[in-house]
């Protein structure tokens, strides 16, 4: 057995990188969009109209006359900030909301988790949908709207994570000697979640940016003229008959954002769950 | 599953669908720039304000209009469109059974395809037939619904072109609804010509979803086959004289199940959310397009109407899925 | 007077290739069992006796595994037989009850089911004749309520319960071997006494042999006919229970006679072990194998001994210590 695993690291080992390389690339070329972009990415330029790529604009420019390249570039930010905005907030909220209710138990604990499962009755998208619907488009509520939709995932977790922990033997250790709840909590409780967590965050950001992204299509995200992967999608639509790439190239970044997302989360949780204790599996 | 049981579960239900439909009215009553200064906002005069205000039920206190809108949700009574005057209610009724439609045919695609690439993949593990399906699923899984939609659009209707775009029917057919659900239309009122056209509209928007959200299933099913093959009643079974497709037939796929069918539930929560992106991407008349255009047009009583029934879709699929749990595991009962 | 073995092991080795090098983890093992008798097969976890054996019924057959050696059972061949024609052998020729009875059933099938399956699988019988059999099966190994506890599920059942409907499960096609693989060591001390008691009694009414792999002595002591002693893929001792207790040869076999609490014995701080780890089945051994953690160990060890009778009558051991010195030597260890 020990051959298998082996040869199966190695056949790992070009794709974590290739993955790794991925995030960093759109990390590295988000954050410097200012040096690297050619033009301003919200330039019109009325005499290249949809003109595909050349020396002066690589990729093409679309039917406002804006230079692909630079779109592409800056189009990332929105979708990455909003994907760690919403990240971020969901665990810090889920992490407080699960802990609180599994350690109040009763009836706090019985009104957080049905309000956890109530937000979980909606499909994801619709959340979005409605809360942009009340609050208007905009980057702002679009973070709102994720993080709304996260926050049940990350407190349940933690919620089932934590009762689990609380009933093992070093937290029955741990009150015999004396220790408080909050104590017991934070020293005891809390450092054996931030694996799981850790590795549920990875997914949870590919979830966040394949939401964001979808609703910035639906045209529920940042408003035009601001570049944005999943708005650019929507505005490239038309046009497929003539300029292809102008749809087709900021949906394949997103999914390559996606998938490299996805294989170092797995890699991330092969490193840091390799108990697979995050997945309880069916009746257990 | 004992009575007491039951009244437990029926009471989580009506609990959760309740907080369901009062997150909807939160949501979209109470937060603040909601719906007058919207609408109003298109109106001049201040009468012009009072009298919207009037129309949408807004001089009432808000428990009221709560109470009002409880009421209405009973009887799925969700008012009238700001935009068409038509109830809501018939208009749900002639989208839903769309999207329904929509997230069946996804759901059959998913599964097939999810359910083969998984036990293929668990049948070659550690080949290259493995490693190159687990990537396959895993960049399935990572494209966005509506990328793959756009892609599927491309694809066949632009570079091939053979097959429909947008609609549910080719626009030159007349389609007088009885269930409202095309297959079943189609035996009753005995339009055989239907099913066609139908199924090449319905082929695109359901793959995309379908494609996609398969992907996940693949990697659970692998990972299920997986632990099955390892447990020791297989061996047992083996030491019986079982031939493989025997212990495959009976003992692997009864136990291999269980996982799926959990994974499988919740992935409804993402059929329908596609759904309703996919409806957008191919124009498709569901309550997905539905709510969008509703938004976009501020007509709050259908985005409301359409936001409760389909919470509430959500909500039954999770009950029935759980339901079965116990049937599928004897061990979960009692 | 000799009655024919119903199956017989010789010469046995097993390979399984690995990163490094090749694990021999069965070692040129032979035995042979008899109708209504019961060998035991002793050694500490593994000595290799789990897949020895396994391999009897070709259950460790895979892609990184070799074979030689011969294993006779009626008229056949077990190594060379196809995967079909040892399928024919499984459970009706040779059937095998595992250790964990929780984990070695299918959870979501009934009990009855279970056995029925058994049935059907080599006998041509009508679904309704099975379900009879498997209920009279479950009477038979001492289920009350047979017929109502067909229809339940192994996680209804107690542990010894559920090791009973193994067994049931494994005899009802009348097999003329039965594997029996550590079927105590998950139980309850109380339970494992009946358990034994079934299994025994099962092989004398019905005449079949029986192989009992454990690492415990005591039971070897309640249940066996015949004993081999098991070291690191080898037999190093092979005789009747009563020769082995009464006369042990081996050293090895001392130190685990030792090692077990007596009550008749003054009570001491520590327990007699055997220092030092068995060899790894990776290494390639050169003379005996326990050479390094015996305390007699001479200059002759370093030849790799032969499994021979060397002190009386159907009693083999290897080792090359001179016999007559062996009784003073264990009492040493063995009082």
């Amino acid at each position: 057995m020990g051959s298998l695993r082996g040869r199966s690291r190695i056949l790992r080992q070009p794709v974590s990188l290739a993955s790794f390389a991925v995030i960093l690339v759109i990390l590295l070329s988000s954050l410097f969009a200012g040096f690297l972009a050619p033009y301003n990415p919200a330039a019109q330029s009325a005499d290249v109209l949809l003109a595909p790529g050349s020396p002066g604009h690589l990729l093409g420019t679309d039917n406002l006359g804006r230079d692909q390249l630079s779109r592409l570039l800056y189009g990332s930010r929105p979708l990455l900030v909003v994907s760690a905005f919403s990240v971020a907030i969901a665990v810090i909220i889920g992490l407080i909301v699960g802990l609180v209710a599994a350690y109040a138990r009763g009836v706090a604990e019985t009104v957080l988790m049905r309000t956890m499962d109530v937000l979980l009755s909606f499909p994801l998208v619709l959340l979005g949908i409605m809360i942009v619907a009340a609050l208007g488009a905009g980057q702002r509520n679009l973070i709102l709207a994720v993080t709304f939709a996260l926050i049940p995932i990350v407190a349940r977790l933690v919620h089932s994570l934590t009762l689990r922990e609380a009933s093992r033997e070093y937290v029955t250790a741990a009150r015999a000697v004396g220790m408080t709840p909050r104590r017991i909590m934070f020293r005891e409780i809390v450092p054996n979640l931030i694996g799981p967590v850790v590795v549920q965050a990875t997914s949870l950001f590919a979830l966040a940016a394949g939401f964001a992204s979808a609703l910035s299509y639906l045209g529920l995200g940042i408003a035009p003229p601001a570049s944005d992967w999943g708005l650019m999608v929507k505005e490239g639509q038309p046009f497929v008959g003539v300029a292809l790439d102008l749809a087709v190239v900021p949906g394949v970044c997103i999914t390559l954002l996606l998938t490299a997302v996805t294989f170092i989360g797995d890699d991330l949780r092969d490193f840091l769950d390799p108990d697979r204790r995050l997945e309880g599996g069916f009746g257990g | 599953m004992t009575g007491n049981q039951f009244v437990r579960r029926l009471t989580a239900v009506l609990v959760v669908v309740w907080g369901a439909a009062t997150v909807v009215f939160i949501v979209l009553r109470v937060v603040p720039g909601s719906a007058v200064d919207q609408i109003s906002g298109l109106y001049g005069t201040a009468e012009q304000r009072v009298e919207t205000r009037r129309q949408l039920g807004l001089d009432h206190s808000i428990f009221y209009q709560y109470w009002l809108y409880l009421k209405g949700a009973l009887r799925f009574d969700f008012g009238r469109s700001f935009y068409s005057g038509r109830p809501v209610t018939d208009i749900l009724v002639d989208t839903m059974p769309v999207t329904i439609e929509l997230a069946i045919a996804a759901g059959l695609i998913m599964l097939t395809w999810g359910i083969l690439a998984g036990s293929t993949a668990a049948v070659f593990r550690n080949t290259k037939v493995d490693v190159g399906l687990r990537g396959l699923a895993a960049v399935f899984f990572s494209i966005p619904w509506f990328f793959s939609g756009v892609l599927l659009l491309i694809l066949f209707t632009s570079v091939w072109k053979v097959l429909p775009g947008f609609g549910r029917l080719p626009p030159t057919m007349t389609y007088e609804p009885t269930t409202h659900f095309v297959l079943l239309d189609a035996v009753i009122q005995g339009r055989p010509e239907l099913v066609w056209p139908w199924l090449s509209h319905i082929l695109l928007p359901a793959a995309a979803i379908g494609l996609t959200t398969g992907g996940y299933i693949a990697r659970i099913t692998r990972a299920s086959f997986l632990e099955v093959t390892s447990q020791d009643y297989i061996r047992t079974a083996r030491s019986k004289g079982m031939t493989r497709r025997q212990l495959f037939r009976v003992h692997v796929s009864r136990n291999a199940a269980l996982p799926i069918v959990a994974v499988a539930g919740l992935q409804v929560g993402a059929l329908l959310g596609g759904a309703v992106v996919a409806e957008v991407v191919f124009s498709y008349p569901g309550v997905g397009k539905l709510m969008v255009d509703a938004i976009n047009r501020r007509d709050y009583p259908v985005v409301q109407g359409a936001a409760f029934v389909v919470a509430m879709c959500y909500v039954l699929v999770n009950v029935a899925t759980e339901s079965s749990y116990p049937w599928l595991d004897p061990r979960l009962r009692r | 007077m000799t009655i024919e073995p119903v199956l017989s092991v010789e010469g046995l080795n097993v390979w399984f290739d690995g990163d490094v090098s090749p694990a021999h983890v069965v070692r040129d093992v032979s035995f042979e069992v008899r109708p209504g008798e019961i060998l035991a097969i002793v050694g500490e976890s593994g000595c290799g006796k789990s897949v020895t054996a396994m391999t009897l019924l070709g259950l460790t057959r895979s892609s990184n595994a070799r074979f030689s050696g011969t294993v006779r059972f009626g008229e056949h061949e077990l190594l060379s037989l196809s995967e079909p024609e040892l399928r024919a052998v499984r459970g009706a020729g040779i059937s095998m009850v595992f250790q964990d009875p929780l984990t070695s059933l299918n959870p979501v099938m009934t009990v009855g089911a279970q056995i029925e399956e058994m049935l059907r699988l080599h006998l041509p019988i009508s679904r309704s004749t099975a379900r009879r059999r498997a209920v009279e099966m479950l009477e038979t190994v001492g289920i009350a309520d047979a017929d109502r506890r067909a229809r339940q599920f192994p996680h209804e059942f107690s542990g010894g319960m559920r090791q009973r409907a193994m067994i049931a499960m494994a005899m009802s096609c009348n097999p003329p071997v039965l594997i029996a693989d550590e079927p105590t060591t998950a139980l309850d001390v109380t339970i494992q006494a009946q358990i034994l008691e079934l299994i025994t009694s099962l092989a004398h009414d019905r005449g079949s042999a029986v192989i009992l792999i454990t690492h415990d002595l005591g039971v070897v002591a309640e249940t066996a006919d015949v004993v081999a002693v098991m070291y690191a893929g080898e037999i190093v001792e092979l005789a009747t229970r009563d020769d082995l207790f009464s006369a042990p040869q081996h050293p090895y076999t001392w130190g685990l006679l030792a090692s077990i609490p007596r009550v008749d014995q003054p009570r001491t701080d520590r327990l007699p072990s055997i220092e030092g780890q068995p060899p790894s089945p990776s290494a390639v051994l050169s003379g005996c194998g326990f050479r390094d953690r015996c305390a007699f160990a001479f200059e002759a060890c370093a030849a790799h001994p032969l499994l021979e009778e060397r002190s009386s009558n159907r009693h083999l051991d290897r080792c090359q210590l001179p016999v007559s010195g062996r009784e003073e030597q264990r009492r040493a260890i063995y009082p």
